[in-house]
């Protein structure tokens, strides 16, 4: 938060820059005030109490030369001449026994006869009687009293005595002005200072507002986390060397939504979003990247990268420790599949790093889940992907076509169908696994356009070879996708003959099937006289309600039911009570992953009546199988 | 980092805080320089409230003496005395008289201004202005109907005749 504003606040430098510049410049002139005044006045006033207290020796001589013959009106016309502009009072007292008295007044206003009695200031006593004692001059600035500005008293000396002492009282006026002209500047400067304040403020403000839409607008609303508008500006601030990539999945997240709703489905990810945000260090980001995804990016530890490896262990631990109150009683546990990108410092930019650690991550998955996995450099480059734009030249291109492996009869050796998979010649002719494309497009158009391709491949093949059944592989996603359930109905009335030979393997797994539309959609497809096949069967959330609501012809046992039945008693009883059921449903089970004798021994044991595997075969070309 | 952001908004609230400040203290000077302008006059008057004010409690020797004032700015009393109490005239210690043309109420009166006192039993003293200073007297005979004793300090001030009259020249 205190980065962003900082930035955000950089960005204005500029602004903040004159605004703090111009603030500095006029609060010191703003203290600089006090001293210009006085200067002013010493400039303006002092020059003009010097020029008259000069003129003003002057004039007192010619009063001592003039004092003997007693004419009053000769000697204030001679004071007179001291009654200059800014002059106020300007007359001579003596001192007498009761206080001091007027010898002369040439004063413009106020003017008394001689011998009147005159009080003066407090201040002044003492320092008139400082001029008594000193005979010399003294100027005073009246601060208590603004009938006067600055006054001179001056020793009146006559052969050697001092008859009495002239004052000369300057006005206000002029103090005034330099005051006025320097309150006035200091208003203007505290104005405009307010004004840059303001400005200041403003722009302070209007950073804080845009820190605040811009975290909101990279904040996820549900869970508080960063979201993936914070990954693009993580791009541009991160050395991304100095970090370990992670990716997050929640394991069976649709099964929770699915089961329990949405309000759950949001409990568990902000759930989740806390336990990661609490397991994480101050330098590390978490981002919340898609549905249940997250992404974490932490901080290497490079003396140890085990250490930084314990600490993503931790976090799907106590993730898988966490009991998730769903409501006030109940709760539930969920797990995580983490993928780890460790060699950041290799990859060019956070996209692919993410992508590296999402290979991780989905081999986590493959593996059972609740498991962490590291993206393996050499290992994983085998099983790199294709890139979209790689995968959409070869559907524009044509070059997806299918390899089959055959379903057998367990009991003649006879195979009844083919299976069809799904394989890119490459652009040097070489032959892509389906691992390598169907991730990278899935939830994509080009996923339904690979779907198309395929039924068109194998209706070609169905068209050429009419004693041949095929299977081909769906996913809940195509049978929801009303363009793909169009264009198979639209084949099977263009060929009515060819639906029937072909066996449409729907992939169990999740809830998916479950969906009304779903449902809807595969009767359909029967009705035109395909097959259906439930694939996977026992993987993970099988559900009996399937086989019957789906009314499917055909049942593939999962692989790791298969694998080591013929040592796993479980295994064996579970398959047995699928196989009873089946038979009851009249469903024709199939066995996957038919590998060894062992294994077919066991289930034709079991009643199964038929199988697929490297036993037989491994996928091939269909030319293999065409005699 | 919680006590250093903290520590961020604080500042932050102040300074804006202190922009408002500074823009109400910019008003407040404003008005106070304006104030000061059309008020040229104001240290003369407060210097001549604090004379009163001095000779008042001097005189009656309260601390918190109580007088009226007739035909005397009492808001001008009000701004700058701390200690004279604004009360009637007919309970008030003195009466402030910006003039001597007043009905007698049988207490002694401090004319302000610069005015000629009239034979009036009631005046003790003035104050009035020349050549920008504060002139005080008392009269004595006066001071003696009320029974005055005023500070030493202003003895010098006490003249002997009913009015004021300036002492011929010297010539």
């Amino acid at each position: 938060m205190l980065k962003l504003f900082f930035r955000e606040l950089l960005k204005g430098k500029i602004s903040i820059g004159v605004i703090s510049f111009s603030l500095i410049v006029y609060i010191s002139f703003l203290f600089y005030l006090p001293n210009l005044e006085k200067k002013l006045h010493k400039l303006i006033v002092d020059r003009d109490i010097e020029n008259i207290d000069t003129f003003s020796v002057s004039v007192l001589n010619t009063l001592s030369k003039h004092y003997d013959r007693g004419d009053y009106k000769i000697l204030t016309d001679i004071l007179e001449t001291l009654n200059v502009k800014d002059v106020k009072y300007v007359f001579i007292v003596s001192k007498s026994e009761r206080g001091y008295r007027v010898l002369i007044d040439a004063s413009k206003n106020d003017r008394l006869p001689p011998g009147s009695p005159i009080q003066l200031l407090p201040e002044e006593e003492n320092i008139l009687q400082n001029v008594y004692t000193t005979k010399d001059k003294v100027v005073l600035n009246h601060e208590n009293i603004d009938t006067i500005g600055i006054t001179i008293y001056r020793p009146f000396i006559k052969d050697g005595e001092i008859l009495g002492v002239l004052i000369v009282d300057f006005s206000t006026r002029k103090l005034k002005e330099i005051s006025q002209l320097v309150h006035n500047l200091k208003n203007i400067i505290i104005f405009i200072v307010a004004g840059f304040l303001l400005s200041l403020n403003a722009v302070i403000i209007s950073v804080l507002k845009a820190v605040y839409h811009r975290k909101k607008s990279r904040t996820d609303s549900l869970t508080g986390l960063y979201n993936r508008t914070f990954l693009e500006d993580l791009e541009y601030t991160m050395n991304l060397s100095n970090y370990v990539v992670a990716v997050i999945d929640v394991d069976f997240f649709k099964k929770i939504n699915d089961t329990y709703g949405h309000e759950v489905g949001d409990i568990v990810l902000k759930e989740v979003a806390k336990i990661l945000k609490n397991n994480i260090r101050s330098e590390d980001y978490l981002i919340r990247y898609g549905g249940e995804e997250f992404l974490l990016f932490i901080r290497k530890n490079r003396e140890d990268i085990n250490k930084t490896i314990n600490g993503i262990e931790r976090i799907r631990s106590a993730v898988e420790n966490e009991k998730i109150y769903i409501n006030e009683k109940n709760y539930i546990k969920v797990t995580i599949s983490i993928g780890v990108n460790l060699s950041t410092e290799k990859m060019k930019d956070i996209d692919e790093a993410i992508k590296k650690a999402d290979v991780a991550l989905y081999r986590a998955k493959g593996k059972g889940r609740n498991r962490i996995e590291i993206y393996d450099e050499e290992r994983d480059t085998k099983e790199a992907t294709l890139k979209i734009s790689q995968i959409k030249k070869a559907l524009e291109e044509g070059r997806v076509i299918s390899y089959y492996q055959p379903i057998v009869n367990l009991k003649t050796g006879e195979y009844t169908h083919l299976e069809a998979l799904a394989r890119i010649v490459g652009e040097d002719g070489s032959l892509i696994q389906p691992y390598m494309f169907i991730n990278v497009i899935e939830n994509t158009f080009l996923y339904t356009q690979l779907t198309k391709q395929i039924v068109e491949y194998n209706f070609k093949v169905l068209t050429k070879y009419r004693d041949l059944k095929v299977s081909i592989n769906l996913k809940p996603a195509d049978i929801i996708n009303q363009s793909t359930i169009d264009y198979l109905i639209e084949l099977s009335s263009k060929y009515p003959d060819i639906a029937g030979r072909m066996l449409l393997e729907i992939v169990e797994t999740e809830d998916a099937l479950m969906y009304e539309q779903i449902i809807k959609n595969i009767h359909s497809l029967k009705e035109r006289g395909y097959k259906i096949c439930i694939d996977d069967f026992g993987s993970g959330y099988s559900n009996f309600v399937y086989l019957l609501r789906l009314n499917v012809d055909y049942l593939k046992l999962d692989a790791n039911l298969i694998k080591n039945i013929d040592k796993d008693k479980i295994s064996q009883e579970v398959v047995k009570m699928i196989v009873q059921f089946c038979k009851k449903m009249k469903i024709t089970v199939i066995a996957e992953f038919v590998e060894n004798e062992s294994i077919l021994e066991t289930l034709n044991l079991l009643g199964i009546e038929y199988g697929q595997g490297y036993l037989f075969s491994k996928p091939q070309p269909l030319e293999k199988f065409i005699k | 980092m919680k006590f250093l952001k903290s520590k961020i908004i604080f500042i932050l609230v102040i300074s804006l805080l202190s922009t408002l400040k500074a823009q109400e203290l910019a008003e407040k000077y404003l008005v106070i320089s304006l104030l000061s302008t059309l008020k040229a006059q104001e240290l003369a008057e407060k210097y001549e409230v604090k004379l009163i004010e001095k000779i008042v409690m001097g005189i009656t020797g309260k601390s918190y003496p109580k007088i009226c004032t007739v035909n005397y700015p009492v808001d001008r009393i009000k701004e700058y005395s701390t200690y004279l109490v604004i009360s009637s005239c007919k309970q008030a210690d003195m009466v402030i008289a910006g003039t001597d043309e007043l009905e007698s109420f049988d207490k002694p009166i401090l004319l302000i201004g610069d005015t000629e006192i009239k034979d009036r039993k009631d005046v003790i003293g003035a104050i009035f202005w020349k050549k920008g200073r504060p002139q005080i007297i008392f009269i004595d005979k006066n001071l003696k109907r009320f029974d005055i004793q005023i500070p030493r300090e202003y003895n010098k001030y006490i003249i002997k005749k009913d009015s004021l009259k300036y002492a011929e020249a010297v010539f």
